[in-house]
């Protein structure tokens, strides 16, 4: 016989009914924090798209004429702005974030480290390289040709990560480092491009730089939207299986989930996500990084895959909106001002770990 | 040199299938195996607990059998069926595993971590629905973590942790739990605890509990079946009370020792003899 | 490595008192490395003086380094454009090359550099901002700006780094080194972005290029020597330091200050070449390596091979970017991250750098 007179009672054990009712109302307390949180987030959008394209940033509108001619009852260059810039300007800030807050948590979460979100490990320098070279050599196919050469750049990018470093097993913190030194040679070869190609202007050279949503057109709007839906449909589709990829690879196939297929699937949903935002905006930084550690901190683990791109387009378009107006430094390429935001949150992020551990 | 093993315990239903079997398996990391053609049959029921010394192979043993480890040769037969040919959901639906040392997702309560090991369970689309809230609630209490729901699970102690995990692998709702080294990293009360749970688990469900374990005096207080490896083989394996005596340790381990009852429960308990501790030679 | 197991003392009676160079070069390994790393660098010295758009024999090379005054054509370009730049490229590299060492000696971490951990961005933000509010325009100002800047970025990534818990300090400060470098240049551009001219003028000088800066030489040379004399000695002190604070300690080294002291040269060095040519990463990082490779991890003699590897590397890389292109060239910068990445990856890869 073991020995169960030594077991410890447990005096107080709930009744399997209690616990039962706990769990639910638990989860219901979370939910509607979800739906609040989320509803918070679509009213701060509409709020920010609003002072976008009412605030405008790109020369002046008599303020008279600007609610008329959003509703479209003015002609000609009050037309011509909201329609042709400010709007376009917006929803590509807006999506673009979207996509980059759902590659950024698509990634910290399969790879379980907050700093592993496609642009530390490379991932939306190679769509850059990408979408660079298509965007210099072959313009003809502008449309689709610079979003596609981007989600190819991705995946190469992704393979090559992997591949370099897989040492019977893949450590977070190698991946990372692989990732910074490929991405080094990504953005070299984009300087390069641009330093060589003579047609670089400040407005493309910045865009691709930094990233910038100052060239948006509705071409890219639309690139951004089919991007996102279907980007977002996958999320759905591959939630589950990421939930289980996050115990660990032995956990997930204990499970019954089909691992290395999973795996590939997020990591490639994840690099086309981020390279689609990279082809029309850029690499605006950090972006990725911060939005899902934010969602987690707003509605916990399990819910913040559905949060993030919400998060992400509040931040680019927040900071978009910034960017045009912010006293002092204004007008400067949107991803300027994320980086400066999100690169003190990074090192905040890796100072904390240690007391988290510790 | 292979062990094709008849169980050695009288079994009430030794006609059914077994509940787990590996037949003539191989499989390693990378090139070189390192079990080779091992089969071994797991009783319904009972616990079994493979021990050994480092890299003797039993947990790759148990990773083969759980099909977390791709096989070279061989085939494991879950309750008569071959493991690799049925859906890898339909598995998880009747094996559990527990791998060592898991990770949470950061700042994951143990609620939400528990309700994942319904995922074989579940279906595309398909609303929780209240059966499976009565599951996890039922692997909670059994494991003592219902107080614990809305923590996070970075936040708990290694014990509790452990339990925790315990219980998602109880939320899987399997006849069959693998556990690989489940009390490593514990301090010693909180080993007995989880070896506890298991035993209390294994009598009251008749769950059939595999675990690898690196401590022999454990296996011996709760498994029903020892399994001793060394260098990818089955030395020996039966009752502890059959199996632990001075030769196997020695055989196994390269280890002198004194083997003495328990005071309580007879089951075979291992003393460790180092250079200095013969009593001849401790002797002024 | 190549670091030689070191025989473990058994028994009771030590023979020998303890060896305070744990990691000795034999002296005729160091001298043959050491004549291999003087003729590497007169042959790329040669090369980047001969090759080019207007290529020239060696032969005509050396002739004309030996006769400075003469008047013919070939004289007078080379003296203008290609002699102060190979030297340029050289004295830069060879500080790169120590810097790097240093760095990766003080931190005990194989992926230090300058470039890698931010502490060059540093430098380039100051002179930046010493550009636009200062109106310094002279190489020598730059330098001084450019000491300032990566001091204050070598102390936040040190700061920074070591007080992570990103599975090594390796990987801490390297981490810590990224965000810095992107916070300096979000920094850079925005005060940059609405002045065109200097915008134009700082995306060259940002990847690093030795192209047009013959008059930076005779400014920042001084630093630069300086820098090399005062980090000749320290190859003993890094030795000791790299026994651990406290083994230092008993041997009779006031540590901090070693350590300070050590760390400043690298600074300056990398202040030094920071100033001359922009941001150039990955030098010091290879050439670091490589000197270990050939003369093993005593410093006394990887220090001074480890300069002679990255004034080669530099300049190598220099013509190397002049040739790979029909008209126009690749800034060495850029050169330098082609070449330094796979070296970079290779590193990231080694098992012992990260944990499992």
């Amino acid at each position: 016989m073991t020995a169960l007179d030594t077991r410890s009672p447990r005096p107080d054990s709930p009744t399997t009914p209690a616990v039962v009712a706990h769990l639910r109302s638990g989860r219901r307390v979370r939910d509607r924090r979800a739906a609040v949180t989320a509803a918070v987030l679509v009213v701060a959008l509409l709020g920010l798209t609003a002072a976008s394209v009412l605030l405008g940033g790109i020369g002046r509108l008599d303020p008279a004429d600007v609610l008329p001619a959003a509703l479209g009852m003015r002609d000609g260059l009050a037309d011509y702005m909201i329609f042709q810039l400010r709007m376009p300007r917006a929803l590509s800030a807006l999506l673009s974030g979207a996509l980059f807050g759902l590659a950024g948590s698509l990634y910290q979460r399969l790879i379980r480290n907050p700093l592993a979100t496609p642009d530390i490990v490379g991932i939306s320098a190679g769509a850059g390289a990408g979408a660079a070279t298509a965007l210099l050599y072959a313009p003809a196919a502008f449309t689709l040709g610079v979003p596609v050469a981007a989600v190819i750049g991705s995946f190469v990018l992704v393979a090559a990560v992997q591949a370099l470093s897989w040492r019977g097993g893949i450590d977070t913190y190698r991946l990372v480092l692989v990732g910074i030194g490929l991405s080094a040679v990504c953005t070299a070869y984009t300087n390069y491009l641009f330093t060589v190609a003579n047609q670089q202007t400040i407005a493309i050279a910045m865009r691709w730089t930094v990233g910038s949503t100052s060239a948006a057109d509705w071409d890219g709007v639309t690139t951004l939207a089919v991007g996102f839906g279907a980007c977002a449909l996958a999320a759905l589709f591959i939630g589950r299986p990421l939930a289980t990829l996050t115990l660990g690879d032995e956990f997930a196939s204990g499970l019954g989930t089909r691992v290395t297929a999973s795996r590939v699937g997020v990591l490639l949903l994840g690099a086309a996500a981020a390279a689609l935002a990279t082809s029309v905006v850029g690499p605006i930084g950090f972006v990725s990084l911060v939005s899902g550690p934010i969602a987690v901190r707003l509605v916990g683990t399990e819910r913040s895959t559905l949060l993030a791109p919400g998060i992400g387009a509040v931040i680019v378009l927040g900071a978009d909106v910034l960017a045009q107006h912010a006293p002092l430094v204004s007008p400067v390429p949107t991803g300027v001002l994320t980086a400066l935001l999100g690169a003190p949150y990074f090192v905040w992020l890796i100072l904390r770990r240690r007391q988290g551990a510790s | 040199m292979t062990h094709t093993v008849t169980p050695q315990t009288e079994s009430p239903e030794a006609t059914a299938p077994h509940q787990l079997e590996a037949r003539g398996i191989s499989a390693g990391y990378g090139k070189t195996p390192v079990i080779e053609d091992l089969s071994l049959r797991i009783e319904k029921g009972r616990i079994t607990a493979l021990v050994g010394p480092n890299a003797c192979g039993k947990s790759t043993l148990l990773k083969s059998i759980a099909r977390l480890l791709p096989l070279a040769a061989g085939s494991v037969l879950l309750e008569g069926a071959d493991i690799h040919r049925l859906p890898t959901r339909e598995v998880a639906r009747r094996l559990g595993v527990l791998p060592q040392s898991p990770v949470a997702p950061e700042s994951i309560t143990v609620g939400d971590l528990v309700w994942r090991g319904r995922h074989p369970h579940r279906q595309f689309g398909r609303r929780r629905d209240e059966h499976e809230d009565v599951i996890i609630a039922e692997a909670l209490k059994a494991t003592g973590t219902a107080e614990l729901v809305d923590r996070p699970v970075d936040q708990l102690s290694g014990g509790q942790r452990q339990r925790v995990w315990i219980a998602l692998a109880l939320a899987q709702d399997t006849p069959t739990l693998l556990l690989d080294e489940p009390t490593t990293y514990l301090d010693v009360a909180h080993q007995i605890e989880v070896m506890d749970l298991l035993a209390d688990l294994n009598e009251q469900t008749g769950k059939t509990i595999v675990l690898v374990s690196h401590d022999l005096n454990q296996a011996a207080l709760y498994a029903s079946t020892i399994v001793a490896l060394r260098d990818g083989r089955i030395i020996r394996q039966g009752p502890p009370e059959e199996v632990l005596d001075e030769r196997t340790v020695a055989d196994v381990f390269g280890l002198k020792c004194v083997v003495v009852p328990h005071p309580y429960t007879a089951r075979p308990q291992i003393f460790p003899l180092g250079r200095r501790h013969h009593p001849q030679e401790n002797r002024p | 490595m190549t670091q030689p197991p070191r025989p473990v003392v058994k028994g009771p009676e030590p023979e020998h008192p303890p060896d305070i160079h744990p990691v000795r070069t034999r002296a005729s390994r160091g001298t043959a490395v050491a004549v291999l790393a003087v003729l590497a660098v007169a042959a790329t010295l040669v090369a980047g003086i001969g090759l080019g758009a207007r290529p020239l024999p060696p032969g005509e090379v050396v002739h004309i380094l030996l006769h400075p005054g003469e008047q013919a054509f070939d004289t007078h370009v080379l003296w203008t454009e290609r002699i102060p730049r190979t030297f340029l490229g050289l004295a830069v590299g060879a500080a790169l090359g120590a810097s790097g060492l240093i760095m990766q000696a003080l931190t005990a971490n194989p992926l230090a550099d300058p470039g890698i951990l931010g502490v060059e961005q540093g430098a380039s933000m100051f002179v930046v901002l010493g550009i636009m509010f200062l109106g310094v325009t002279d190489a020598g100002g730059y330098f001084w700006l450019a000491l300032l800047g990566s001091s204050v970025a070598a102390t936040l990534v040190y700061l920074i780094g070591t007080r992570t818990d990103a599975g090594s300090s390796a990987v801490g400060l390297v981490l810590a080194g990224v965000a810095l470098a992107a916070v300096m240049s979000s920094l850079i551009t925005l005060l940059v972005v609405r002045d065109k001219e200097a915008f134009a003028h700082l995306r060259f000088w940002s990847v690093g290029q030795l192209t047009g800066r013959a008059e930076v030489l005779s400014q920042v040379m001084p630093f630069v020597i300086v820098g090399l004399l005062l980090a000749l000695p320290l190859g003993r002190t890094l030795n000791i330091l790299g026994l651990g604070d406290e083994t230092a300690r008993a041997l009779g080294v006031r540590v901090e200050r070693a350590r300070l002291t050590a760390a400043a040269v690298a600074v300056l060095l990398c202040a030094a070449a920071t100033a001359a040519v922009g941001p150039v990463a990955f030098v010091g990082l290879v050439a670091a390596h490589c000197a270990r490779l050939l003369v093993g991890p005593d410093h006394r003699w990887s220090l001074p091979v480890s300069m002679a590897a990255g004034a080669v590397l530099l300049t190598g890389a220099d013509t190397a970017g002049r040739l790979v292109l029909d008209h126009g060239e690749v800034q060495v910068g850029l050169m330098t991250a082609v070449v330094g990445t796979p070296f970079f990856v290779w590193l990231a890869r080694r098992r012992d750098l990260v944990r499992m």
